[in-house]
């Protein structure tokens, strides 16, 4: 299955290591990028150009970091919680911090799992490999939208 | 007048004063046994022949209750002029009795509160209450409750009032008030430290990630691009940005660990030291001696190592140029505790100094001699006394130094 991912991070370089990661990973994935909070949610509502579903289709997961702009990232996931045609769609925080508060608080909105950035980039693409073996080969993820 | 004085003897004069001493004498008998209750009756002489007061029944019971109470008890006129009180009332003002007797109550209390006092006893309501402050004969102020009430069949209007000493209440109010005052200061200060440590594991770990993963990329997509030396350059990159990741999580974990307020376990203290000994490289130039015997002791492993390495770090770096640090490591028992000693043979430290260098951000020397942030010792002290230890050192200036932690030996 050729997957769409929304990928919600501030940082260009993340960015750059995860796409190189999934690459390294050999996923066939789609992986859709925005670089806040607001244009997570925008994204997802289909707001301006992304109400084009051909071009940004609505995602089978998000991964989400939690340090965003505008909207912060546990704001983004309670969003998502609270609108009825995104209800069952998976959440995987993947952020820096492993603060319990974070941790804790992420779960509680319904996140479906929580990441810590590894901090180095062999670890982040062995990673992304357990990422896309248990959640697009094994995990069978739900009609959304 | 004078005459008359003149005309009564000596030995009349001291007979009469011998029967007044008699009365008087009989009088305060009278006052003791009324105040404990043992009367019931008094016959006392009057203009008009033998008059009978009796103080019976349930009276007697009310006496021996009124003068055993614990609150104070007072009676006066409608104007506040006191009739009676209580051995407690006489107690509270710190004056004898019979010198309260007589005196207007209003001579106790504060001055600017007189006027609400006074506004009190005039009220008509059976029932009223208020909080005044008393002043004792040592002028000092006692904060206490007055409940007032007419006594209703009295021929004069009598007012008595009931005094509860409101001191101890007082003073354990304001107890409770810096309580509750530091447990919020305490609460935001714990506050501020979670909000310290978030921004710590968010925004430094950020652009350490950067450094080292483009390192890596750099090494592993276009490492044959690169001679020999620069890619060495690159891999001590990595290694030093892995190195200060691990540094950050270590904080946060032991700043969560401090704050969780964990069980102790069990460590071993020598395998710790010889972790820390061979995992840090700038130990490496060093000759250290390891007393090798060491026993188990009660701490955090993560606050442990880091004291260890910080007090080693501090024993190699703190000599004077050109000589090779040498460093004696040995532990000794005492009672039950455990004391590491790291001695080395440094540039010491002056006994002044001795005390403030284990504060944070306290310093000896300018970063041009021998560099730092001052958070070293401070985290070791810290992290010890979490631990349920102490730390100290002893040192001379020139002699090397002798520091120390002294750990809860494990059971």
């Amino acid at each position: 299955m050729n997957a769409t991912i929304l990928l919600v991070e501030d940082s260009p370089d993340d960015v750059f290591f995860l796409q190189r990661a999934f690459k390294r990973a050999e996923a066939k994935t789609a992986i859709q990028v925005v670089q806040d909070g607001r244009q997570a949610l925008d994204y997802l509502s289909g707001v301006g150009r992304y109400g084009n579903r051909d071009e940004f289709p609505i995602p089978h997961l998000v991964l989400l970091d939690l340090k965003l702009p505008y909207v912060l990232g546990l704001d983004v996931l309670k969003w998502i919680r609270s609108q009825p045609k995104l209800q069952s769609l998976p959440v995987i925080v993947l952020t820096s911090s492993s603060e319990r508060l974070d941790l804790d608080q992420a779960y509680r909105l319904g996140a479906n799992s929580f990441l810590v950035k590894p901090s180095d980039a062999e670890r982040l693409v062995e990673l992304i490999k357990c990422f896309v073996e248990y959640w697009l080969k094994y995990n069978l993820l739900p009609q959304v939208g | 007048m004078i005459t008359s004085t003149k005309s009564v003897s000596r030995a009349e004069l001291l007979s009469e004063m011998e029967s007044l001493r008699a009365r008087l004498e009989e009088a305060e008998e009278t006052l003791r046994a009324i105040r404990s209750g043992e009367v019931d009756a008094l016959v006392v002489e009057g203009p008009e022949g033998e008059q009978v007061f009796t103080l019976k029944g349930a009276e007697h019971g009310y006496r021996v209750l009124v003068e055993t109470m614990t609150e104070g008890a007072v009676t006066f006129s409608a104007e506040g002029i006191i009739f009676y009180c209580n051995a407690r009332f006489a107690a509270m003002l710190n004056m004898p009795l019979e010198k309260i007797i007589g005196l207007p109550i209003q001579h106790f209390v504060l001055p600017s509160q007189v006027s609400a006092f006074a506004t009190l006893m005039s009220k008509e309501d059976r029932n009223r209450r208020g909080e005044f402050v008393l002043m004792t004969s040592d002028s000092a102020p006692l904060p206490v409750l007055v409940s007032m009430s007419v006594l209703p069949e009295a021929n004069v209007a009598t007012i008595c009032a009931v005094i509860t000493d409101l001191s101890e209440q007082k003073h354990a109010a304001t107890l409770e008030n810096m309580v509750v005052e530091r447990t919020a200061q305490l609460r935001e200060k714990i506050g501020e430290l979670e909000a310290f440590s978030y921004s710590i594991s968010h925004d430094m770990r950020q652009p350490l990630r950067t450094m080292q993963g483009y390192a890596h990329i750099l090494l592993e997509d276009y490492g044959e691009k690169f001679d020999h030396e620069p890619k060495i350059f690159l891999q001590r990159i990595e290694t030093a940005a892995q190195r200060l990741d691990r540094l950050i999580q270590d904080v946060l974990t032991y700043s969560r660990t401090a704050r969780e307020g964990d069980q102790l376990s069990t460590m071993n203290l020598d395998e710790i030291v010889r972790d820390v000994v061979e995992g840090y490289p700038s130990l490496r130039n060093a000759k250290i001696e390891i007393d090798p015997s060491m026993t188990l002791v009660r701490g955090y492993e993560v606050a442990l190592t880091q004291s260890i390495s910080n007090l080693l770090a501090n024993a190699v770096k703190f000599v004077p140029p050109g000589r090779i640090p040498e460093i004696r490591i040995r532990a000794e028992q005492r009672d039950n505790f455990i004391r590491l000693w790291i001695i080395d043979n440094g540039i010491g430290i002056a006994a002044q100094d001795q005390q403030r260098i284990f504060e944070i951000f306290s310093r000896v020397h300018s970063n041009e001699v021998y560099e730092g942030t001052g958070i070293g010792l401070s985290i070791v002290k810290k992290s010890v006394e979490k631990m349920g230890g102490r730390v100290g050192v002893e040192s001379e200036l020139g002699k090397g130094s002798r520091f120390w932690i002294e750990l809860q030996k494990a059971a």
